[in-house]
């Protein structure tokens, strides 16, 4: 379209007169630019925002913001800070990065298309939020609470997953972190020590430290590298099981390749010959251990040549590592793992490492596990419980007895997808990707293509947002209040100190960006649970919080963000400590009471089993859009041992697809890895590349999804938690 | 003479192209509206197209919502042409290009008002039609030092990619609007 006039010409004689009305009056908006003071150039004035809690990872770091207006220019670890102190790592630095991420969600949209093909409009906030009310009160209307399903994850979850399973009264929440990561660890320690073990060994004062599948530094917690880095800085011995010759392998004393799935084997194989040569430590055994001469007897069978026939490792280097182990106790850390979602075995294996720690009596002496003190007071704000108790399917079942808090996920998706033994027909999703996080895409796909009614509230349009009805834009942790972080000094042996934080903005939320109060909130009214509510902001909550431990917002930001206050000594070991060794109470449910091998599948032939792991510069899924860190890691090569690689005829930087046993083929390629630093019957690639949703610009094709190719479900009989790694590949050229 | 009959001031302009760019919503995006748009391309020559609406129903108002937030909120594959400085002279939203226009904005007595980042079209047209508000023709500088630096790259890739009439016409007579006229222009014209 061409106009064939000038500006001036057009303004000398146009009139718009045959216009129904005049042009004023179509303009309704207030402008985005106002009068204001004159400002010379160059004097908007930089501020150090105090406050800031990191949540690229669960670790969350201490934060400061460099803010220039109300822009976010660069963020640093708070000074004040002891436990991450001034460091903060790739991802805490590209914070600023999702901040500004052009394909961020900026505004509530309305899917008009299908759910998995979305056809996107921007609506209201009234309309987003009259409408995932009215959606959601049909189906507790119609099917009851249980009817409505969430998957949650993250700081800003916690607030809308109280509300739905205390308030609303829906058991049927699953977590990611608990069931596809650290579920299974934390039920086995409490049925094993009494409680969940956390990341809380001292490694920085260790003289052994033990990691199985622990790969420090390809996965990095500032604080948590600080410990494991100190801890190899005062000489400590480095013990890493992994088929893979990882950072951390790469740093060890003893790299143990066990054949992938049997771990557990190989503790018991250890245990056995450290009791066998009579260097447990007794005095520890007698005053805290339970059923240790069951124990003893359950694992005999475990010799050292079985051990090392089933592992897959030289019988001289078991020995050498129980030496080890047994030779610097208790001074050693035995480390717990998080992500321990395996082979569906898993709570027998962490079960063992909690024995281990036991056996040795590597529990509340220096370099040992060794929970800090944190400071107490700081208090809870929460949703009340309704009238309505609905038993979960589990429980109901009498099945998954050592399950983390919620549902396990496949109980929720077979109900979804069969209607037994109930229908489940609204889905709320709250921060997480269960595409990437569960295994069998397709089966969480059909769950969602069956439901009445889907929402998704996150800052990014991950791959699950394609299959919203409703799309909600969330404020980030750099825009919001909300998380308490308490603890200590990260080095358990320094000066004694705890700590206070409370999360805070760095700036304010642009676009039409919420808080899951205010959203909660405002559904809450809408379902008619508005009497319920317990604060009406995030602020009045942190604010209810801290006043137990004597603190505010205010009186937060007057220290710089973080209160300090002198420490409590955390070494020692309390004598009501018990290590259930063997627990009866297991027994009694059906499973092993003493920690036992379950065999997993063996590779099929011309196969190998698909491992995955943490990138330094990712938080899996979560960071595949941020481009500082796509150009640190643009794509997941696909680590393989030279030897098998020579035989396929593949060299480093070869393109491959990889097909699983099942047929199903990765959607993109990436490149090949080749390295006599693997097992031959395994290859391994960083986990939560090759986004689908093209929406997510610089993640989507990046790399190969693993998650697509884990189709075969294995489950955690005594948890319900999924297992990743049984899966097999081919790599195929592209 | 009516109201509508009065010359038409710059900064009006400038403050109706500004809305044009807003999210359509019904509370404005009206058939009065309309027809004040359709007039305006009468008066620079151009015969309204028949693909602009007659009338706005629900469904018409839904098809360019859908558009518009697939041309500059949030799109799959993704979005096709974000309507910031910063995405074309810096490559990321709300960077050196967003501050310096805000820099911009307050070294002539204005700020921004709203979430939005100053450096967003509507966010410009506003100012600009500020500053004409106050002399006519102070907004060259900021025309030629600011916005024409990556509103032609914009408008193209509306041009290629828009579905609907409304917004690639829009886009159009923005562009006319705040094209750099030379004196050799302005002389042809007179």
């Amino acid at each position: 379209m061409a106009f064939n006039l000038t500006r001036r010409k057009f303004l000398q004689t146009a009139t718009l007169a045959a216009a129904s009305v005049p042009l004023a009056n179509v303009v309704t908006a207030q402008a985005g630019v106002a009068k204001s003071p004159f400002t010379p150039s160059g004097t908007m004035a930089d501020k150090t925002m105090v406050g800031g809690i990191c949540e690229m990872c669960f670790w969350r770091c201490q934060l400061v913001g460099k803010v220039r207006g109300n822009k976010l220019m660069k963020l640093e670890g708070n000074p004040k800070s002891i436990d991450n102190g001034q460091s903060i790592c790739a991802r805490g630095n590209a914070g600023v990065q999702l901040l500004y991420d052009r394909d961020r969600l900026k505004y509530p949209m309305k899917n008009v298309g299908q759910r998995g093909a979305p056809k996107w409009k921007r609506i209201s906030w009234d309309e987003a939020l009259d409408t995932c009310a009215k959606k959601l009160k049909a189906t507790e209307q119609k099917f009851g609470a249980k009817g409505i399903c969430m998957f949650p994850h993250g700081a800003s979850a916690k607030y809308p997953m109280q509300y739905l399973e205390h308030t609303v009264g829906t058991p049927n929440v699953s977590e990611a972190s608990f069931f596809q990561c650290r579920g299974i660890r934390d039920t086995a320690f409490l049925a094993t020590i009494g409680t969940p073990p956390g990341e809380n060994v001292d490694m920085a004062n260790a003289k052994v430290i033990f990691g199985l599948g622990c790969h420090f530094g390809e996965n990095v917690h500032v604080s948590h590298t600080k410990r494991y880095l100190k801890g190899l800085e005062n000489g400590a011995k480095l013990i890493i099981v992994d088929p893979r010759f990882s950072a951390s392998a790469a740093k060890a004393d003893e790299w143990v390749a066990v054949k992938p799935g049997t771990d557990t084997a190989l503790m018991l194989g250890m245990m056995n010959y450290i009791i066998q040569q009579g260097k447990h430590n007794k005095a520890f055994i007698d005053k805290h251990g339970i059923g240790f001469a069951e124990f003893k007897e359950s694992i005999a069978e475990w010799t050292i040549e079985k051990t090392a026939q089933t592992c897959d490792v030289p019988a001289d280097q078991i020995k050498r590592v129980a030496d080890l182990l047994a030779d610097n106790a208790p001074n050693v850390s035995i480390h717990p793992g998080r992500h321990v979602s395996w082979h569906g075995n898993d709570f027998q294996r962490q079960r063992s490492l909690g024995c281990m720690m036991g056996l040795l009596g590597a529990m509340g002496v220096k370099g040992s596990f060794v929970k800090g003190k944190g400071p107490k007071g700081v208090g809870k704000v929460g949703w009340p419980k309704g009238e309505h108790h609905v038993e979960a399917m589990h429980v109901a079942a009498g099945i998954y007895p050592y399950s983390p808090p919620g549902t396990p996920t496949d109980l929720i998706r077979d109900a979804a997808i069969t209607g037994a033994p109930y229908p489940i027909k609204s889905c709320v999703i709250w921060g997480q990707n269960p595409i990437q996080t569960i295994p069998n895409q397709q089966k969480t796909i059909d769950m969602l293509k069956q439901m009445d009614f889907v929402m998704c509230v996150d800052v990014m349009p991950t791959d699950i947002t394609m299959y919203a009805d409703i799309l909600l834009p969330e404020a980030s942790y750099l825009e919001r209040y909300d998380f308490i972080k308490t603890g200590t000094q990260w080095d358990l042996s320094g000066k004694q100190q705890q700590y206070i934080s409370a999360r805070m903005p760095m700036v304010m939320a642009d676009f039409e960006r919420k808080d899951q109060v205010y959203i909660t909130n405002e559904i809450a009214k809408r379902m008619g649970y508005g009497d319920k509510i317990p604060v009406s902001a995030l602020p009045e909550m942190v604010d209810m919080q801290l006043a137990g431990a004597g603190l505010s917002i205010a009186k937060l930001i007057a220290e710089d963000g973080i209160h300090l206050q002198p420490g409590i000594d955390p070494y020692g070991v309390a004598d009501d400590l018990l290590v259930y060794f063997n627990n009866a109470e297991i027994a009694d449910y059906g499973y092993p009471a003493s920690p036992t091998y379950i065999a997993v599948e063996e590779v099929p032939a011309g196969h190998f089993r698909l491992l995955y792991g943490r990138s330094p510069v990712h938080t899996f899924n979560r960071t595949q859009n941020n481009v500082w860190l796509h150009h640190a890691m643009p794509e997941n090569p696909v680590w393989i041992n030279d030897e098998m690689a020579k035989e396929l005829s593949l060299v480093n930087g070869d393109r491959v697809y990889c097909v699983n046993s099942e047929g199903v083929k990765s959607r993109n390629t990436t490149i090949v890895k080749v390295t006599p630093g693997i097992r031959k019957d395994c290859v391994y690639m960083a986990h939560g590349y090759g986004t689908k949703n093209p929406a997510m610009s610089v993640g989507a094709g990046a790399g190969i999804d693993d998650q697509a190719l884990i189709t075969i479900l294995a489950v955690d009989p005594e948890t319900g938690c999924h297992g990743m790694r049984n899966n097999f590949v081919k790599l195929v050229k592209a | 003479m009516s109201a509508t009959q009065e010359p038409i001031r710059l900064a009006e302009i400038f403050r109706f192209l500004a809305q044009t760019m807003r999210y359509p919503e019904s509370s404005w995006f009206t058939d009065d509206f309309l027809s004040v748009f359709k007039e305006l391309l009468v008066q620079l020559g151009h015969v309204p197209q028949k693909s602009l609406p007659a009338k706005i129903t629900d469904a018409i108002l839904e098809e360019i919502q859908v558009d518009y937030t697939r041309l500059f909120i949030n799109g799959v594959p993704h979005v096709v042409a974000p309507p910031y400085a910063s995405i074309y002279i810096d490559g990321t939203l709300n960077s050196t290009t967003a501050d310096k226009t805000r820099e911009y904005f307050r070294s002539h007595g204005f700020d921004i008002t709203t979430n939005e980042f100053p450096d967003h079209l509507v966010t410009e047209l506003d100012f600009i039609a500020l500053l004409e508000d106050e002399k006519q023709g102070s907004s060259e500088e900021f025309l030629r030092l600011y916005f024409r630096p990556w509103f032609a790259q914009f408008r193209d890739l509306v041009l290629a990619e828009a579905e609907v009439s409304y917004l690639k016409t829009a886009v159009e007579v923005i562009d006319f609007f705040t094209r750099i006229e030379t004196e050799a222009d302005s002389g042809q014209a007179a």
